[in-house]
Formats: C-alpha cells, sequence, structure tokens
C-alpha cells in the first residue's frame, strides 16, 4: 500500500463521525467505491435499492428504512464527504512531500489560496443507537458498518478535565515562547 | 427566498452570538471564527451591533460586514431583530458582535425568549461567552444563568488566556473559574468550556486591522510596518495550528460545515 493510500485510509478513519449521521450514510461511505463502479456512470435506481437497504437493515437518521428522497440525498452527502476527505489526504500527502514540518509553512511561502485545515469536530457519543439497544449497536459494528466516532467530553466532569488539560498544554507551550 | 448564501438542505443554519463583558475578546474570537470558516468555503453574514468598539471592530477586517447604525439601545435592537427575522427567511449562517454592557441584544433577550423562539424557526443558537481570569468576568454568564434568559443548549465558555498576565500561569488562573457555580451550571447543561489559544502578540494584528493569513504573510496597509518575522511566525502557528484546532472541539453540529458540500448542480442522481 502506498503511502498516499495509507493517507487516505487515515483520512477517512479519522474523519469525525457524527452519531447523526443514520447507518445508511455510514454504508454507503464505506461501500463509495464499489457504488460509482456498479453504477458506472448510469442514474441510481433508488425504489429497488431502498428496498435492498431495507433488507439489510440500513436505516435513516430516525431509524426508519430509507425513503426514495432520503436515499438520493444521503448518496449526495456521502460523494461530498469522500471527495472532500480525499481533497484532505492529498493535501496532507502534498505537505509531507514538500518535507515540511508540523504542518507549519514559513509565511512567505503561504500561497494566496491556502486554506486553513479542517480539525474534524468530535461528537459525543451516545450510549446506544437511536432506537437500538447496546446490544443492536454492537450487532451494527459487527457487521462492519463504520464505528463510533471519536467521544467529545460530555458530562460536566469531563468539560473540566478537558479544560484542565487545555489549560495546562497552553502552559507548556507559553514556557516556550 | 433561498439564496446563494443558504446552508446546505438539511442543515440547521446557525447564529453565533459572543457574549461577555468589555475587553474579553469577543470581537478577536468572531472575526477569527468568521476568517476561519470562509476560508473552509462557508458563506457567513457578519453583523456588527458593537457600539462602543471604534479602533477595532469586525467593519475593520471585513467589508462586507453589516453594520447597526449609530443609536440608542432601541435602535440596536431593533436592528438586530431585523437581521434575525432575514437569517429566518433565508436561511444562512450568521455571526452577531453585540458588544459589551447594556445592548440591545441584552434588551431583547430580556423581553423575549430568543433561544427557544430560534429553535423553532429552525435556527441553531450558538453562545459564546468569552472570560477572563476575573471573577467579574462571569458576571454576564452568570446573570444569564440566573435569569434563564439566554442559555442555549450550544453554549461555549471560552476561557481568553491572552487575558491572563504575562508570566502567570493560565491554569493556575482560570481552574477557580472552572469551580464557580455559574460555570458548573452551565457545564450540567451542556455547555462546553474551551481555552481561547494565546497570541502574544494579538494587538499587533488587530491594531493592524488585518486579517490573520495577512499578518502571517507579512501583508501591511498602507503607513503600516508588516508585522516582525518573529510575530509572522507566532502568527502563522496561532492560525494554522492553534485556532484549527480550537474550533475542532466544538461538537460538529454547532459550526458552520459548508466545506464539504458539492455545489447543489452537481449533486444530482448521476454517479460521478
Amino acid at each position: 500500500m502506498s503511502r498516499t493510500q495509507r493517507g487516505l485510509k487515515t483520512v477517512l478513519k479519522e474523519i469525525a463521525r457524527s452519531s447523526e449521521r443514520s447507518s445508511l450514510f455510514w454504508w454507503m461511505f464505506e461501500h463509495h467505491d464499489q457504488l460509482v463502479a456498479a453504477a458506472q456512470g448510469q442514474r441510481m435506481r433508488w425504489a429497488p435499492l431502498c428496498e435492498r437497504f431495507s433488507a439489510l437493515g440500513l436505516a435513516d437518521a430516525t431509524g426508519k428504512p430509507a425513503s426514495i428522497r432520503t436515499a438520493r440525498e444521503t448518496w449526495r452527502q456521502v460523494r461530498a464527504s469522500v471527495a472532500s476527505a480525499r481533497a484532505h489526504a492529498a493535501a496532507k500527502e502534498d505537505r509531507r512531500a514538500n518535507g515540511r514540518v508540523a504542518g507549519l509553512v514559513n509565511p512567505s511561502r503561504m500561497s494566496p489560496n491556502w486554506r486553513p485545515e479542517v480539525v474534524p469536530a468530535a461528537v459525543p457519543v451516545r450510549p446506544v443507537a437511536r432506537g437500538g439497544s447496546p446490544a443492536a449497536a454492537d450487532a451494527v459494528s459487527a457487521q462492519g458498518l463504520p464505528t463510533r466516532p471519536p467521544a467529545l467530553p460530555s458530562t460536566p466532569e469531563e468539560v473540566k478535565e478537558a479544560a484542565l488539560r487545555d489549560l495546562d498544554e497552553m502552559d507548556w507551550h507559553l514556557k516556550l515562547q | 427566498m433561498l439564496d446563494g448564501n443558504s446552508v446546505p438542505h438539511g442543515r440547521q443554519p446557525l447564529l453565533w452570538i459572543t457574549l461577555g463583558r468589555q475587553r474579553v475578546g469577543k470581537t478577536t474570537l468572531l472575526s477569527a471564527a468568521v476568517q476561519y470558516f470562509r476560508c473552509l468555503g462557508c458563506s457567513i453574514e457578519v453583523w456588527n451591533a458593537d457600539q462602543q468598539n471604534r479602533s477595532y471592530s469586525l467593519s475593520t477586517v471585513f467589508p462586507d460586514v453589516l453594520d447597526a447604525a449609530p443609536g440608542g439601545v432601541e435602535d440596536s435592537k431593533k436592528w438586530i431583530e431585523d437581521r434575525i427575522l432575514d437569517q429566518v427567511g433565508r436561511r444562512y449562517d450568521a455571526m452577531l458582535d453585540v458588544g459589551g454592557g447594556m445592548t440591545g441584544f441584552t434588551q431583547l433577550v430580556g423581553e423575549v425568549p430568543l433561544v427557544g423562539e430560534l429553535e423553532d424557526q429552525g435556527i441553531r443558537v450558538v453562545g459564546l461567552f468569552c472570560i477572563g481570569p476575573e471573577r467579574a468576568d462571569l458576571d454576564y454568564l452568570e446573570q444569564f444563568a440566573e435569569r434563564d434568559c439566554f442559555l442555549p443548549t450550544a453554549t461555549v465558555v471560552v476561557l481568553n488566556g491572552g487575558l491572563v498576565l504575562s508570566g502567570r500561569s493560565v491554569k493556575a488562573a482560570f481552574a477557580p473559574m472552572l469551580d464557580h457555580p455559574a460555570v458548573k451550571a452551565v457545564m450540567a447543561r451542556g455547555a462546553r468550556v474551551i481555552p481561547m489559544p494565546v497570541l502574544t502578540c494579538m494587538s499587533q494584528v488587530t491594531d493592524r486591522g488585518l486579517t490573520f493569513k495577512d499578518a502571517a504573510a507579512g501583508v501591511a496597509k498602507p503607513d503600516q510596518e508588516p508585522l516582525s518575522f518573529f510575530d509572522r511566525a507566532r502568527v502563522n502557528r496561532w492560525w494554522t495550528i492553534d485556532i484549527p484546532a480550537f474550533f475542532g472541539k466544538l461538537p460538529r453540529e454547532w459550526v458552520p460545515n459548508g466545506v464539504s458540500v458539492e455545489p447543489e448542480a452537481d449533486c444530482g442522481d448521476p454517479v460521478p
């Protein structure tokens, strides 16, 4: 596997996987390339596809079988997310190839078209998938569907601990300046 | 009526509002947010209702800011109402600088349960309370928490490390604030508490009215000296590393995310 491919894989895994996203979204996300290849540039036939999605237990964000409209919109969002992830991976690879250290670019060499990197925002992990049990959530993972996103602190105690950690880190950086 | 600034289908428009007493970094935070998310491709309307801050306001950085006309608190309140009505109708993301002290905004939230009303209209309000290490910096948060007049579910308490005196530990300065009942109360309601990264030469950038990207690149306006190369390096690090990390600590649903959305015309049924 090339570095570019590894980088892409890493980025895809790094993308914040919102628990608000549906199981259908993540299934499409994981199988994006296969879906594109299978469609061969033709229009997606959403009616029979929705029946298949339902049979696979893939649901919309409310836990219901996806309608044609929802499935079409979900696919649009998946394509946008994958395109974004690949652009991100390519940019990362470009920086690495140019030997830049820790993401820093000399100001004099900044492109006028430079844009800051997206830092994927993690989301709080809900203990149970919407409308399901913990066991059901595990089962979804066992089927190879995306795993849960990196967690943000959600309880008051976690929020406070995270803030103190950040302040510690800030002190450390300020000492270096 | 929808237009090119409308948020992607299926996402709630966001209204970011910075709050806090004067000189706690509200305008700087909002300026950084607008610059950052616009760089990522998001369309954001910028509203400046800060009548006090003349030397450094959003208008000094963004030419497309909508400014409230000079006037009293009632005028400012009416102006904010008009802006919000427009947002509800046209469904776009906006960021509002209300300024400090008694403002049209504080008057408005005293009269109307703004958060609930906007939620009913499908707008997600994100309240960013900026505080320094002084006890009085919590007055705003405390008052709003006690009166329950403006505490969105999406509340962020921003600890501005730049307000800590040089040489003092920011952790030591802010740790007591985290135990304050007002902060504990909002954390119990789901608020996030996030330190804003320190840029030691911040005033060098804001005094020049520059964007952070321009400041790092050594751009200067006529009759100005560019930043020294030391300060340019400091801005560069802050802008390219610290700020993305800072905004990355916010839940995805609370931040503009137009970056990954392709043009609608390219998103039809045909598979690429």
